[in-house]
């Protein structure tokens, strides 16, 4: 449950006040875009996934119920607004790149400083984007397979696939920053 | 390294980070809220608009339909007395002259529409009334020899009962009037006998006859009504031709 402070603010944007839906959004757009940058393959599709996820909250505000967090609800509507972004933009939601696993999974190493933000950013972006997508929602997001599945409209043993796969290339691309790491320090 | 440990990694350096974005998309979010808000705004007011011009409809409708009831309620006292003043075959020469000359083979409706056009012009001269019947005359004799517009009796005994006129009026002492009471009771039979019944009516039948009350307010001038295959038909009455004429 959310403070006090930010049930009062929900309740003015449930009547439409201006100011306190300004107030909502500077509350949680920050956390809210974060989650938009990882699905989205750039700046400009991160920023119309924000607004089209803001836009719902503030028009469909009579949908939440005050039992859950409102935290949650606003970063399931956001999500689901990055899926039917991706959706309309006829992006790809199952990747078809072949990883050979079993070889990238030797290269890891579990040693290495490459817990950046931003270096972790890189590599999300990098990622296929049925790779990405799978792997934000159960990696991060917490969401299992068949929730998934659901919203994806793919069977549970694909999801299954494709987040094995993102793992492997994940790991592929960790090996080689930290490669390049050990040679930096090395000259 | 572990399958978990690589979701682990990504979930707590990612999950709980802030980026604060472009100032450009709360203005575009603000934008489209405000024009979310005028229209539903605009709908509001169509809204309204259209709740209260239903709602002056229904109270026309309303008023209309109670002035129609009115209206009908007050005809039949309106309509005796019209009916006392045609009524008079006693004074009336062409009623004479009518018994005298008509035969059975002339005894068409178009003669009989004449003759009450004429009838009600006489009476319109102010002429002193002399009454044509004793009180104590069998009430349906009365009525086959006082109704104005007898519709439903057979043209043939309309002329068998005129040629009694002369007779009864050496009888009858000029001082006796006719009993308003009984022409009232005579009319309302006329009108229980109307083959229409205006439930029969369509909708836009009743609506036509109420429109037309509206308009002629004396009242059912202009009757509308329809048949069971549903062709409309336009009843005008004889005094709105007269006034036209």
């Amino acid at each position: 449950m959310e403070p006090n402070n930010v049930l009062h603010i929900w309740k003015k944007c449930r009547s439409g006040d201006p100011q306190a839906q300004a107030e909502l959004y500077h509350l949680f757009a920050p956390k809210m875009y974060t989650l938009c940058l990882r699905y989205a393959s750039d700046g400009e599709e991160a920023n119309d996934m924000l607004q089209n996820g803001f836009i719902r909250v503030f028009t469909k505000s009579d949908r939440f119920s005050g039992r859950g967090s409102l935290e949650g609800w606003i970063r399931r509507i956001m999500v689901n607004t990055a899926i039917e972004s991706l959706r309309r933009n006829k992006r790809e939601l199952i990747s078809t790149d072949e990883l050979n696993g079993s070889e990238m999974a030797q290269l890891v190493s579990s040693d290495g400083d490459l817990t950046e933000y931003n270096d972790l950013m890189l590599l999300i972006k990098s990622l296929p984007i049925g790779y990405r997508t799978v792997f934000n929602l159960y990696a991060i997001e917490g969401y299992n397979h068949q929730e998934i599945a659901d919203m994806l409209n793919i069977s549970e043993g694909n999801s299954k696939s494709q987040l094995s796969r993102a793992r492997s290339w994940l790991r592929e691309r960790l090996k080689k920053i930290e490669e390049i790491e050990t040679c930096k320090k090395m000259i | 390294m572990q399958e978990n440990d690589i979701d682990r990694i990504f979930s707590k350096e990612l999950s709980g980070k802030h980026t604060i974005p472009p100032a450009s998309v709360w203005q575009q979010i603000d934008t489209s809220l405000q024009h979310q808000r005028k229209e539903r705004k605009r709908r509001q007011i169509r809204w309204r608009v259209s709740g209260i011009a239903a709602s002056l409809l229904l109270t026309i409708g309303v008023a209309f339909h109670l002035f129609t009831i009115s209206d009908t309620a007050s005809t039949p006292e309106s309509s005796s007395l019209v009916s006392e003043s045609r009524t008079d075959p006693a004074t009336d020469p062409l009623v004479d002259r009518f018994s005298e000359s008509a035969s059975p083979s002339e005894s068409s409706t178009a003669v009989s529409e004449d003759n009450r056009l004429a009838r009600t012009k006489e009476t319109v001269s102010d002429k002193p009334r002399i009454p044509t019947t004793s009180p104590t005359e069998n009430t349906s004799k009365t009525a086959t020899t006082v109704t104005p517009f007898p519709k439903a009796q057979p043209a043939l005994a309309f002329q068998n009962n005129l040629s009694e006129i002369p007779e009864r009026r050496q009888r009858i002492p000029a001082s006796v009037t006719i009993p308003t009471s009984t022409l009232h009771r005579v009319e309302s039979e006329e009108e229980n006998t109307e083959p229409r019944n205006q439930d029969d009516d369509n909708l836009i039948v009743s609506v036509l006859n109420v429109l037309s009350r509206s308009i002629v307010p004396e009242g059912k001038e202009v009757q509308f009504s329809n048949d069971e295959e549903g062709t409309i038909s336009i009843g005008i009455s004889k005094n709105l031709v007269r006034q036209k004429l």
